[in-house]
C-alpha cells in the first residue's frame, strides 16, 4: 500500500497515475450509462460493442503505419467502430426484432476478426492482448484528457436527458404516448454505451470492460431506491474497484486488468449472497 | 370544447399475422361520455385500446383521436395499460413513475423533459386522488398489485387528459378502493371521455352510459338494454348476472 502511494508520486511510475486519475474519470460515465445498461437489461449489446472495438482499433493501427495517416489513433478507431456497432445493433433491435440476437453475436465476431486481420496485416509485431486486457503501461496524460472530455459529454447527456432515459427504460409504450422519440432515446444510449466502453479499453481492455459497465451498477441496484441513486452508487462501487485494484496489481506486479474484475466480481457475489440470505431470513 | 367525436373508428381490422383479431370495427365517444369495453378474454379489448392510441395500425379503416390520426392527438390521452412489463428490482419510485405523465410537454423543458415545481404538484394532486397521496417516495417495487394499479391511474390521470383509457383498472383492488374509484371516475367524466376496458359490469353499470361488446366484431349497447341474452351472446355462454338494484332493498 505504502509502495503504491509513493509510486504515484514518483515520476518515473506516471503511468500508474494516469491509469488511476482515467479509472476514476471513466467511472463516474460507468455509474451513469452502467445504471441505464443494468435496468434496460442490455449488458449483451454492451459486450458486443465493446467487442467490436477491436476492429476499429486494427484497422487505425493499419491505416496509421501502412498508410500514414498519422492522425489516425487507435482510440479514434475504437470510437468509430463503437458507434457504428452502436448504431447497427441499435436499428436492427428496433425493427427486426426477432433476429436481435444473431445480429448482436455478429458484430460482436466480425468486429474482433476485422481486428485481427489488421493486425496480421501490418508490419512489425502488434500484441492483441494489450488490447483485449488493457496494459496501463500505455496509457498516457493526452489519454487521460481524452477520458475527461469523452466522459464529460456522456455525464451531460446521460443526465440531462434523465427524465426521458427513465422512462423509455421503464415503461416504453408509455413514454412514446408522451410524445417522447423512443427510438431516438434508444439509440442515444447506445452511443453513450458506445464511448463509455470506449474510455476503458487502455485500463481494462476490450473483453473485461463489460463487468465494470455491469458489476458497479448491479451492486448500487441492490441498495438504491431511486435510479439516480443507482448511479451515484455505482459510480462510488466503480472508483473503489479501480483504485484497489491498481493498489494490489502494482506492488504485486499482475495485470491490474483481471485483478479490478474480479474484485468487482467477488464484491458482487458477496452482495448478492447476503441479499439472498437477507430474504430468506424473512425480511 | 366542442361535440366533434373523441373518438371515432370506421371499419378497422387488425390483425396479428394471419390470425384476425379485429375486423368492421366501428363506433364513436364523444366527449363527456363513459363506454366500457367487455368481452372474452382475447376478444381483441386490449388490441381496440392499442389502435385507439395509434400503438398499432389498423390493416384496414381508419382511426380518428379528436379528429386527428392518433400519433399527432395521443398527449391528451392518458392511458393506464393493463399490464406493465416491470422488473421488480427496477429502482423508481412511485413519484417517479407518476411525474411521467407530464413528460412530452412543449418548449425547452419539454426538450430536456425536466420537471418543474407545477408537475410536482399535478403529480401529488394525481396521487392524492386515487388515495396514495403519502406513497410518493415508496419504491414501486414494494407495493401490491393493486397499489401499483392506483398509481398508474395517478400517472395518467397526471397527462390532464381530455379522454381517460384504463385497461382493466379493477382487476387487483379490492371493493373499498373499488367504490372510490367509481366515485372519482364519476367526477372526471364531468371534465373528460372516459373509456374503461373491465369484466366487471356491476362496477361500470352505475357510470356508463354505453356498452361496448368486443368479441373480433364491435356491438354496442346502451346500458339499460343490458340484458342475459345480450351478455350470453357475447360471452357464448350461460353468465350469472347480480342485479345490485335488488340486492339494495
Amino acid at each position: 500500500m505504502v509502495d503504491f502511494l509513493q509510486a504515484l508520486n514518483d515520476p518515473a511510475t506516471a503511468f500508474l497515475r494516469y491509469a488511476l486519475l482515467a479509472g476514476l474519470l471513466a467511472s463516474v460515465s460507468l455509474g451513469v450509462v452502467g445504471s441505464y445498461v443494468v435496468t434496460r437489461r442490455i449488458t449483451y449489446i454492451a459486450a458486443a460493442i465493446a467487442h467490436s472495438v477491436l476492429g476499429g482499433i486494427g484497422a487505425a493501427v493499419y491505416l496509421n503505419v501502412v498508410k500514414h495517416w498519422h492522425w489516425c489513433d487507435p482510440m479514434l478507431g475504437a470510437t468509430a467502430a463503437a458507434l457504428l456497432a452502436a448504431v447497427v445493433i441499435g436499428l436492427v433491435s428496433l425493427y427486426a426484432r426477432e433476429r436481435e440476437d444473431t445480429v448482436i453475436s455478429a458484430v460482436w465476431v466480425i468486429g474482433m476478426s476485422v481486428g485481427l486481420l489488421f493486425f496480421a496485416k501490418t508490419p512489425g509485431y502488434i500484441n492483441p492482448m494489450s488490447y483485449l486486457f488493457g496494459n496501463i503501461l500505455l496509457i498516457s496524460a493526452r489519454d487521460v484528457w481524452l477520458v475527461a472530455a469523452m466522459g464529460a459529454v456522456v455525464v451531460a447527456l446521460g443526465l440531462g436527458f434523465y427524465n426521458k432515459l427513465l422512462a423509455v427504460c421503464f415503461d416504453e409504450e408509455f413514454a412514446a404516448l408522451r410524445g417522447v422519440r423512443v427510438k431516438f432515446y434508444y439509440l442515444l444510449l447506445l452511443c453513450l454505451t458506445a464511448i463509455t466502453v470506449v474510455l476503458l479499453v487502455r485500463v481494462v481492455g476490450i473483453v473485461l470492460v463489460i463487468a465494470l459497465v455491469t458489476l458497479p451498477a448491479a451492486i448500487a441496484g441492490h441498495f438504491a431506491r431511486q435510479l439516480w441513486q443507482m448511479m451515484f452508487l455505482a459510480m462510488l462501487f466503480s472508483m473503489i474497484f479501480v483504485t484497489s485494484g491498481l493498489a494490489l496489481s502494482y506492488p504485486t506486479n499482475l495485470p491490474s486488468g483481471p485483478v479490478i474484475v474480479l474484485i468487482a466480481g467477488a464484491a458482487y457475489l458477496l452482495v448478492a449472497l447476503l441479499a439472498r440470505l437477507r430474504r430468506r431470513h424473512g425480511a | 370544447m366542442s361535440d366533434e367525436p373523441v373518438i371515432s373508428l370506421c371499419g378497422v381490422a387488425f390483425s396479428y399475422g394471419a390470425a384476425p383479431v379485429l375486423e368492421d370495427v366501428g363506433f364513436s365517444v364523444g366527449p363527456r361520455e363513459a363506454v366500457c369495453l367487455v368481452g372474452p378474454n382475447g376478444g381483441g379489448k386490449t388490441t381496440l385500446v392499442k389502435l385507439i392510441l395509434g400503438l398499432l395500425t389498423p390493416r384496414r379503416g381508419e382511426v380518428r383521436l379528436f379528429g386527428q390520426p392518433p400519433r399527432s392527438s395521443r398527449r391528451r390521452a392518458g392511458y393506464m395499460p393493463q399490464h406493465v412489463q416491470y422488473d421488480p428490482r427496477f429502482p423508481v419510485s412511485v413519484m417517479d413513475i407518476v411525474l411521467m405523465g407530464r413528460l412530452g410537454q412543449g418548449g425547452l423543458r419539454g426538450l430536456t423533459g425536466w420537471y418543474g415545481r407545477a408537475d410536482r404538484h399535478a403529480a401529488l394532486d394525481a396521487l392524492e386522488q386515487v388515495g396514495m397521496k403519502e406513497f410518493g417516495r415508496r419504491p414501486f417495487g414494494s407495493l401490491s398489485g393493486g397499489e401499483r394499479q392506483r398509481v398508474l391511474i395517478a400517472r395518467a390521470l397526471c397527462c390532464g387528459p381530455d379522454l381517460l383509457l384504463l385497461d382493466e383498472p379493477t382487476s387487483n383492488i379490492d371493493t373499498m378502493v373499488e367504490a372510490r374509484l367509481l366515485e372519482l371516475l364519476g367526477e372526471l367524466n364531468t371534465r373528460m371521455a372516459i373509456v374503461l376496458v373491465s369484466h366487471d359490469l356491476g362496477f361500470v353499470s352505475g357510470l356508463v352510459e354505453r356498452v361496448i361488446c368486443v368479441n373480433r366484431r364491435v356491438v354496442v349497447h346502451p346500458t339499460s338494454k343490458l340484458t342475459g341474452d345480450s351478455i350470453r351472446d357475447l360471452y357464448g355462454s350461460e353468465v350469472r348476472m347480480v342485479r345490485h338494484d335488488e340486492l339494495d332493498m
